[in-house]
C-alpha cells in the first residue's frame, strides 16, 4: 500500500523498542541492565504480546551502577508513568550487595529520548529522604516512546551512573 | 385458530420482521463494516487518548477562573474596542470566533503589524504554555500582554484600570467579582499612558509609571491582573463540542459501527497513518492533539525580510523576567504546582528556533498554519511534513531531528491525513458564547 510503512514501523511507531540493537548516545560503560534487557525481552521477544503490555512498560526497576558500586531501584508515582504529565521518582540506593548499606551521596536525575536526540524540558529537582532514599520532584516525558532514565550519584568527587530504559505509552 | 387468529399472528410476526429490520436500520453497519482499517494494540490505544476533550484543569492561580460573573465580564472585555489606543482594537480582532478564534491572516495585524501567526483560542485553558514561544505560564497572565503590546492593542495598565474605574458598567460588574475598586480618576496619581517599559526606560511612559507610587503602582496592577483573570475565565469556556472524530472514538470503545462510520475511509486511514507510520502523535498527542511543548519543524521563515525568531529560547528568557508569572504576587497560587513547573524549565541552545505544537482541534477552521502562517492550506502542511521541500536546514544550534524525516507520502496518503484532520472539526459554539454580551454585568 506504501513504501515507507515497513521501515518506518519500527522507528516510528515502536519508536526503536524492537530493534536489535536500539540507538544509543555515547554513554558511560553500562553494567548488567536488567532494566534494558527486560525492556527488550518484554515488548519484543518471540513471545511478546503487545496488547498485553502495559501502557508505560517499567514502573519499577533495579539495577547497578556502572563501575558497580551502587544498587538503584526506583518508583514512580504515580505507580504508572504518564505522557505528557508531571510525576515523580523516589530512588532508593545502596551499597551493591547482599545487605548494602543506604548511600547518601549527591544524586542528579535527568532522561533523554536516544532516538529523538532530545531530553526532558525540565530540569527536576533531588532531595535526600534519608536512609539513601531520594524524592526526584517534576519528572515529565512530554512525548510517547522510549526514554532512557539516568541516576547520577557522586561521592568524593567520583560518579557513576546508573541508567533504565522506559517505553512510555498512553 | 380462527381467521381472525391467523391474520393478527401473521401481522404480528410481519411486524416482529419489520420492527427487526427498522432496528438493523437504526443500528447501522455493524462495527466490522464500518472499521476499515485494522490498528494495532498500540495504535488503538494512542486513538483512545486522543479523545474526548476533558473538562479544563483546575486554575488555582487565578480565583475567578470558574466564576460564572467573571466569565461574562471577560466576555465582554474580549470584545471590547476601548481596551485599545485606537479604540478600534480587541482581543476578538485577532481572535474573531467566526474565523475558528483566530483571524485567518499569515501575521497578526491589530494596532500594528505583528510578528506572529494569530493561533486559535479553542481549547486555549488546555495550554501549559501561551504564545507561540510559552513566554506566559498562565491564561490570564497571556491575555495582558496582548492590551500593552505597541503592535497588537497599544494600550497602558492605567488606562485600562481607568477605564474600569470611570465606566458606570464595568464598575459594576468589576466590583462584583473583585470587591471595592478604588477612584482612579485622579490623573495626577494615575497619569494617562503610563506603564513600565523596562527595556526602554527613557520612554515617557515608563517616566510616567516610576513617577507613580509604589501603591499606585500596585493597585493599579491588580486592577489590571484581575481584567486578565476576567478574561481567562471567559476563554475556559472556548470549548469544542463532540466532532465527528470524538463520535468514532466513543464508536470505537463500545463496538458502536454506526458512531464508527462518522469517520469516513479516507480519514480513517488517515488517522492510522497518524498514530502510527506518519509520526504525527510523537508531538500532536492526548486529547488536544498536542504535546503544548517545542519543536523546530524546519519551516522556513514567511519571507527573507524577517529577523531569525528565537522561539522558545526567547520565551524562556521573557517568562523568567515575567512579573505576571504564576510565582509572582499576582497569582493565587505562587507556590503551588504551575509556578514550580515554570522554575523548572530546562535552558538549553536546543531551544532556539522551537514554537509551540498547535492543538489539531478545528484545524480546519483556522488557516493559515505554522508559527508564521507560512501554510496556506493543511495540504500543504501535510506535504511539508513529508518531503520537507523548501525547508530551512537544521539549526547549527541542534542536531538533525530524526523525528523530521522524509516520509514521501502518496498524494492518496496525504488526502487520507488531511481527510482525518478535517474530521477533528466540530460544530459551533453557541451564539451566546461568541459575541459581546450587551451588559458587562452579569446577570443569570
Amino acid at each position: 500500500m506504501n513504501r515507507f510503512i515497513p521501515g518506518a514501523l519500527c522507528t516510528l511507531l515502536w519508536l526503536g523498542a524492537c530493534s536489535d540493537e536500539p540507538a544509543k548516545e555515547e554513554s558511560p560503560p553500562r553494567s548488567a541492565s536488567p532494566a534494558g534487557t527486560e525492556l527488550d525481552g518484554d515488548y519484543c521477544g518471540p513471545d511478546a504480546q503487545p496488547h498485553d503490555s502495559p501502557a508505560t512498560v517499567a514502573t519499577e526497576r533495579d539495577t547497578t551502577s556502572n563501575a558497580g558500586t551502587y544498587a538503584v531501584a526506583w518508583t514512580s508515582e504515580p505507580p504508572t508513568i504518564p505522557v505528557n504529565e508531571p510525576f515523580d521518582l523516589v530512588v532508593t540506593i545502596r551499597e551493591a550487595g547482599d545487605g548494602g548499606a543506604p548511600v547518601d551521596a549527591e544524586v542528579i536525575a535527568d532522561a533523554r529520548m536516544p532516538e529523538h536526540a532530545h531530553g526532558m524540558n525540565v530540569v527536576p529537582e533531588v532531595a535526600a529522604l534519608g536512609e539513601g532514599r531520594y524524592r526526584v520532584e517534576g519528572m515529565l516525558f512530554h512525548m510517547p516512546g522510549s526514554w532512557r532514565l539516568t541516576i547520577d550519584i557522586t561521592e568524593a568527587g567520583i560518579t557513576e551512573r546508573a541508567e533504565f530504559d522506559l517505553h512510555i505509552n498512553p | 385458530m380462527n381467521r381472525t387468529g391467523v391474520i393478527s399472528a401473521g401481522a404480528a410476526a410481519a411486524l416482529v420482521v419489520g420492527l427487526g429490520v427498522l432496528a438493523g436500520l437504526q443500528r447501522g453497519p455493524s462495527i466490522d463494516d464500518a472499521l476499515v482499517v485494522e490498528f494495532t494494540p498500540e495504535e488503538r490505544r494512542r486513538v483512545l487518548s486522543m479523545s474526548p476533550v476533558p473538562d479544563p484543569p483546575p486554575d488555582p492561580t487565578n480565583r475567578v477562573a470558574d466564576d460564572p460573573a467573571a466569565a461574562h465580564l471577560g466576555q465582554f472585555l474580549f470584545f471590547e474596542t476601548r481596551l485599545s489606543s485606537n479604540n478600534a482594537v480587541s482581543c476578538s480582532t485577532c481572535h474573531d470566533p467566526n474565523l475558528g478564534f483566530a483571524d485567518g491572516l499569515p501575521i497578526a495585524l491589530g494596532v500594528g503589524r505583528g510578528k506572529r501567526h494569530s493561533p486559535s483560542l479553542f481549547n486555549v485553558a488546555h495550554n501549559r504554555w501561551f504564545f507561540w514561544d510559552g513566554r506566559a505560564d498562565t491564561l490570564w497572565s497571556q491575555a495582558l500582554s496582548p492590551i500593552e503590546t505597541p503592535f497588537e492593542m497599544e494600550s497602558t495598565r492605567t488606562d485600562i484600570a481607568r477605564l474600569m474605574s470611570e465606566d458606570d458598567e464595568l464598575r459594576a460588574a468589576y466590583q462584583d467579582v473583585f470587591g471595592e475598586l478604588p477612584d482612579l480618576s485622579d490623573t495626577t496619581r494615575f497619569p494617562p499612558r503610563a506603564r513600565p517599559r523596562p527595556d526602554n526606560p527613557d520612554h515617557p511612559q515608563h517616566t510616567r509609571w516610576t513617577g507613580m507610587t509604589e501603591a499606585d503602582r500596585r493597585l493599579v496592577n491588580e486592577v489590571f491582573v484581575n481584567v486578565g483573570k476576567a478574561i481567562a475565565a471567559y476563554e475556559r469556556r472556548i470549548i469544542t463540542p463532540p466532532s465527528p472524530f470524538d463520535e468514532f472514538v466513543a464508536g470505537l470503545e463500545r463496538g458502536d459501527g454506526r458512531s464508527v462510520a462518522s469517520l469516513g475511509e479516507s480519514a480513517q486511514r488517515g488517522l492510522k497513518l497518524f498514530v502510527g507510520a506518519a509520526g504525527c502523535f510523537n508531538c500532536h498527542s492526548g486529547p488536544m492533539l498536542s504535546d503544548g511543548e517545542f519543536h523546530n519543524n524546519r519551516v522556513a521563515p514567511l519571507d527573507d525580510t524577517r529577523e531569525p525568531d528565537a522561539g522558545r529560547y526567547e520565551g524562556i528568557a521573557l517568562l523568567a523576567a515575567s512579573e505576571f508569572s504564576a510565582g509572582s504576587p499576582f497569582s493565587d497560587d505562587p507556590d503551588g504546582p504551575r509556578a514550580r513547573l515554570t522554575a523548572r524549565v530546562a535552558q538549553s541552545p536546543e531551544n532556539w528556533g522551537r514554537f509551540k505544537t498547535p492543538s489539531l482541534r478545528n484545524v480546519s477552521r483556522t488557516a493559515p498554519y505554522m508559527h508564521q502562517g507560512q501554510k496556506a492550506t493543511l495540504e500543504a502542511v501535510v506535504r511539508h511534513y513529508s518531503t520537507f521541500e523548501d525547508a530551512t536546514p537544521p539549526s547549527h544550534h541542534a542536531l538533525p531531528d530524526p523525528l523530521l524525516q522524509d516520509l514521501e507520502l502518496s498524494d492518496q496518503q496525504i488526502a487520507d491525513l488531511v481527510a482525518f484532520l478535517e474530521s477533528l472539526t466540530s460544530p459551533r459554539l453557541p451564539r451566546g458564547l461568541t459575541k459581546q454580551p450587551e451588559s458587562a454585568v452579569y446577570r443569570p
